[in-house]
């Protein structure tokens, strides 16, 4: 029997809403329109709801440790990745004032703090649909038909002219040619600075599309960035356009925002709240020790293989939908919103979106899990 | 029952001025006195001042923007807390000047959600949002196709899915054309969806929200906001009304006049005149103080030449099917001759204005600075002295190019209550408080008398929602249940399906969980609405 299942996709963070899950005879056909992405995804979703879910017992036993751990932690960490939806991090939150935890965002040094500060050094972003409007899409490191292959196709597709691409070894001195070239004071230019700029100024309007990679180059080629695209939005509409790495990045940050007015970096104490962004970055808090306990919301995406060994050798509790490569001493599965659960992401552009569960799941929500273990097994 | 007994009142609707009355308090409403009272609970008003407790008509504490905003503070937790606090403790900060209902100014349909959930934590007020709609693509495009009917049930429908108490418009088609590369048009310029003019807009959606019957009318930003010579245009708006009601938010941005060089005058009288003419108006001043202050606003060609003239970094998201959201940092400086003309523009206006139950106290929070100044304000308006006093140390472009150095008078108690209790509840059709005659909310505040002005108005001695001390010398008591307050006006349902198509050619999220979906406002008190179909 044939059977069509409307969905919106939460593996990237467009979250298309368009898509159809056709199933026949109870097992996965098709996926409709195509997207390499999420139909990997709903795939594996689909065989992973049919793999033997930990029993009863072995998710008592976990959870009863882990609030043991947490009544027995000095100083708790609790890690938020970019795949968790807006009510997990309420209840992270609520978890973190009530055991006076360290609360960091796996976005923080990108997503949230960098990423955002394009915003705040006067770009925009736009909306996905007037995207076709642009002139020119400038690609900076990024490869949306790969990360999100549905802006990929838009940008294949529907566009006046090619996308243009720049994928320089050294982003940092490629952004510096690019600021030269944009004020006209030198003649000599690298070839594919002059060419990329001819194209940059004969544009009505454009928008540059930046991701991760960029970003890693730290804090000095941000402000480069960032005064590149100040310089083109001076005379006429340029947009600046942060690919989050994962679904939820911009949900993450917005919902810390709102809750705390912070975007991470946190410390809960008695009823103050420490911000401090470089000290409380996850990786140097846990590289340095200086945490006892550390709660992972999500698998997360940023953290180095380093990291990840100490962490497997530390009181560490990972949530998470999918069992993680490696080995956190307690795995606590969740399910994931918009496949077995529902939730709340925030789209690239800050609009919010509800994800309802598609496939049938006997798993917890990561928000009731967070929950019981901040209120200690009292009554939800 | 509740006794206040000895207490000055000052309940401008009845037109009580300071006498010494007993006021009494049956359950959550003030009651007549009863023949019979029993043993009352009596509270000791000796040496106190008694009045309704605050209404707030125009602020930005929820929303979108506020988040953005916060991103320009992080790491100045002081700063923070003044401009950009989260909603729980912004309602706190209201809560403990007085104040018991307070609006936040504009929400888009599309990120309703997230003004919602600011809302919900507002716990221990009486709040909601205003829906703008001023760049809203369906809306503007039946506006454009002419069917009235269709622009009635459209807005109706908005409203509903985004859980909006009144209809706000934003530079109407301004975000529109600033998308399409377009300068900001004038009132009788065509925004570039056909022929529609700024004109068009506000004159029909004024119409229809009156038709509709809706508690306020519409909340209108208008265009030109901030610029120099700006008051002409903004006349010309207040007359496009055609004597239809409406409310003119943030004033003090639109009193602009214009000297030979170029530069900023108060032309408060000028406004003032032309607003007398139009008694149906209600407006809020958008006061300016100096210090830090955050521009949040749709209104993104305004703020677009805002950034662009000071060179600061911003934020603007634009938004699918809508304008954009905006915000951009500032600071009001008493040595910048823009800056003390501004601050001296607004206390023109609320001086020489004569009708305190027209124009209201707002700075138009964050955006001419923090509400938590209302009590330096009101003892600017309540001084000559003090503002004399704050005025020698402002760029004496505050004194030459404006009127208030000049100014005499000084606010009564009975005019601050009508401009911050009474004024405003009348002007958002909440009949039911801003007075303390029976069947009221009993929402009252109590200040103990002293010559401070600012102390007094900064720390009520006690402020009462719904017949509970809810704040005590400054510091919350509880935090009781409280609501949401929406409009449900009556339209056409039967045209659901046909709108909501429409909607999904505009946006690509689902129409289904547009806005609020169906989510809703759970705990809204629906506001009543004197509707008639067109």
């Amino acid at each position: 029997m044939r059977k069509v299942q409307p969905v919106t996709c939460p593996f990237c963070s467009l979250l298309c809403n368009d898509l159809r899950l056709i199933f026949d005879e109870g097992s996965l056909a098709a996926f409709s329109p195509a997207c390499s992405l999420g139909e990997a995804g709903f795939r594996l979703a689909v065989a992973g709801s049919t793999y033997e879910e930990p029993t009863q017992v072995v998710q008592e036993t976990s959870l009863r440790t882990a609030r043991t751990w947490l009544r027995e932690a000095r100083q708790p960490l609790v890690l938020l990745s970019g795949i968790v939806d807006g009510k997990a991090i309420s209840a992270a939150v609520r978890l973190a004032k009530r055991f006076s935890a360290i609360l960091v965002c796996d976005e923080d040094w990108s997503g949230s703090l960098l990423g955002l500060s394009a915003q705040k050094a006067g770009l925009l972003t736009d909306t996905l649909r007037d995207l076709r409007s642009q002139a020119l899409v400038v690609l900076c490191g990024v490869d949306p038909a790969r990360t999100h292959p549905r802006l990929g196709e838009v940008l294949e597709r529907d566009l006046l002219t090619d996308s243009l691409r720049l994928d320089p070894p050294d982003p940092m001195e490629a952004v510096r040619w690019l600021r030269v070239a944009n004020s006209g004071t030198v003649e000599c230019l690298p070839a594919w600075c002059a060419a990329a700029n001819a194209r940059i100024e004969a544009a009505s309007s454009g928008l540059v599309v930046f991701g991760l990679d960029w970003l890693k180059a730290g804090s000095p080629f941000t402000t480069e960035l960032l005064l590149w695209l100040n310089d083109l939005n001076r005379e006429k509409h340029w947009y600046a356009l942060y690919l989050a790495p994962a679904p939820n990045s911009a949900g993450v940050v917005e919902t810390l925002l709102s809750e705390t007015g912070f975007p991470g970096n946190l410390r809960f104490g008695l009823g103050e709240t420490d911000f401090s962004p470089r000290t409380l970055r996850a990786e140097n808090v846990i590289q340095q020790g200086g945490a006892d306990l550390y709660i992972l919301a999500g698998q997360p995406g940023t953290i180095s293989k380093k990291t990840l060994s100490l962490l497997s050798q530390s009181r560490t509790i990972l949530f998470d939908a999918e069992r993680p490569a490696w080995n956190p001493p307690i795995w606590l599965p969740s399910s994931r919103a918009g496949v077995g659960g529902s939730g709340r992401f925030q789209r690239l552009d800050g609009v919010p979106i509800e994800l309802q569960p598609v496939l049938p799941s006997r798993r917890r929500s990561m928000k009731d899990l967070l929950l019981e273990l901040a209120d200690d097994g009292q009554t939800l | 029952m509740i006794l206040i007994r000895g207490a000055e009142v000052y309940d401008p609707a009845h037109g009580i001025n300071g006498q010494t009355q007993d006021i009494w308090v049956d359950g959550e409403h003030i009651s007549a006195a009863p023949p019979e009272f029993g043993t009352p609970d009596i509270i000791d008003g000796s040496g106190t001042i008694l009045a309704p407790a605050g209404v707030e008509i125009h602020t930005h504490v929820a929303g979108y923007g506020l988040n953005a905003a916060r991103r320009f503070m992080i790491g100045d937790p002081a700063l923070l807390d003044l401009l950009a606090p989260s909603a729980d403790i912004a309602a706190q900060h209201y809560l403990s000047m007085g104040y018991t209902t307070v609006f936040d100014a504009a929400s888009s349909p599309i990120m309703a959600r997230i003004t919602s959930n600011d809302l919900r934590k507002m716990t221990g007020l009486d709040r909601g949002t205003f829906t703008q709609l001023g760049d809203h693509r369906l809306l503007l495009k039946s506006l454009e196709g002419g069917d009235l009917q269709e622009v009635y049930d459209t807005l109706a429908w908005l409203l509903q899915v985004s859980g909006g108490y009144a209809v706000k418009l934003v530079n109407p088609g301004g975000g529109i054309a600033w998308k399409s590369g377009q300068p900001a048009p004038g009132l009788d310029e065509p925004i570039g969806l056909g022929n529609l003019t700024q004109r068009r807009i506000i004159q029909t959606l004024v119409q229809i929200v009156n038709d509709m019957g809706l508690p306020h009318p519409v909340h209108l930003h208008a265009g030109r906001l901030g610029r120099p010579g700006n008051a002409t245009a903004f006349c010309e708006t207040v007359r496009a009304l055609d004597g239809q009601r409406a409310h003119m938010c943030h004033i003090q941005f639109y009193s602009y006049g214009q000297d030979e060089h170029g530069s900023f005058t108060s032309a408060a009288e000028q406004v003032v005149q032309c607003l007398q003419e139009y008694p149906q108006i209600t407006c809020d001043v958008g006061q300016v103080l100096f210090g830090a202050a955050l521009a949040i606003s749709y209104d993104t060609s305004g703020l677009s030449d805002l950034q662009k003239a000071t060179g600061k970094p911003w934020i603007s998201q634009q938004l699918e099917g809508e304008g954009g959201t905006n915000v951009l940092p500032l600071s009001y400086k008493a040595r910048d001759a823009t800056s003390a003309v501004q601050w001296a523009t607004g206390l023109e206006l609320l001086l020489r204005f004569p009708d305190p139950t027209r124009l209201f106290l707002t700075t138009d929070h964050p955006n001419g600075g923090p509400f938590t100044a209302y009590p330096q304000i009101l003892e600017w308006l309540m001084s000559r002295p003090a503002r004399q006093e704050t005025l020698k140390h402002c760029h004496p472009a505050g004194t030459h190019r404006a009127g208030l150095a000049g100014i005499e008078k000084e606010f009564s108690l009975s005019e601050i209550f009508t401009m911050t209790s009474w004024g405003p509840a009348k002007a958002l059709g909440l009949v039911d408080r801003g007075h303390l005659g029976a069947g009221a909310l009993a929402d009252l505040r109590c200040y103990r008398k002293q010559a401070n002005l600012c102390e007094m108005f900064a720390q009520p001695a006690w402020v009462m929602r719904r017949g509970k001390i809810v704040v005590k010398e400054g510091r919350i008591a509880t935090l009781d249940r409280s609501d949401m307050l929406v409009v449900r006006p009556r339209w056409d349902e039967g045209r659901r399906v046909r709108i909501q198509a429409a909607m999904a050619e505009i946006v690509s999220v689902p129409v289904e969980t547009y806005a609020l979906g169906a989510s809703g406002m759970g705990g809204a008190e629906e506001v009543e609405c004197t509707t008639k179909l067109p």
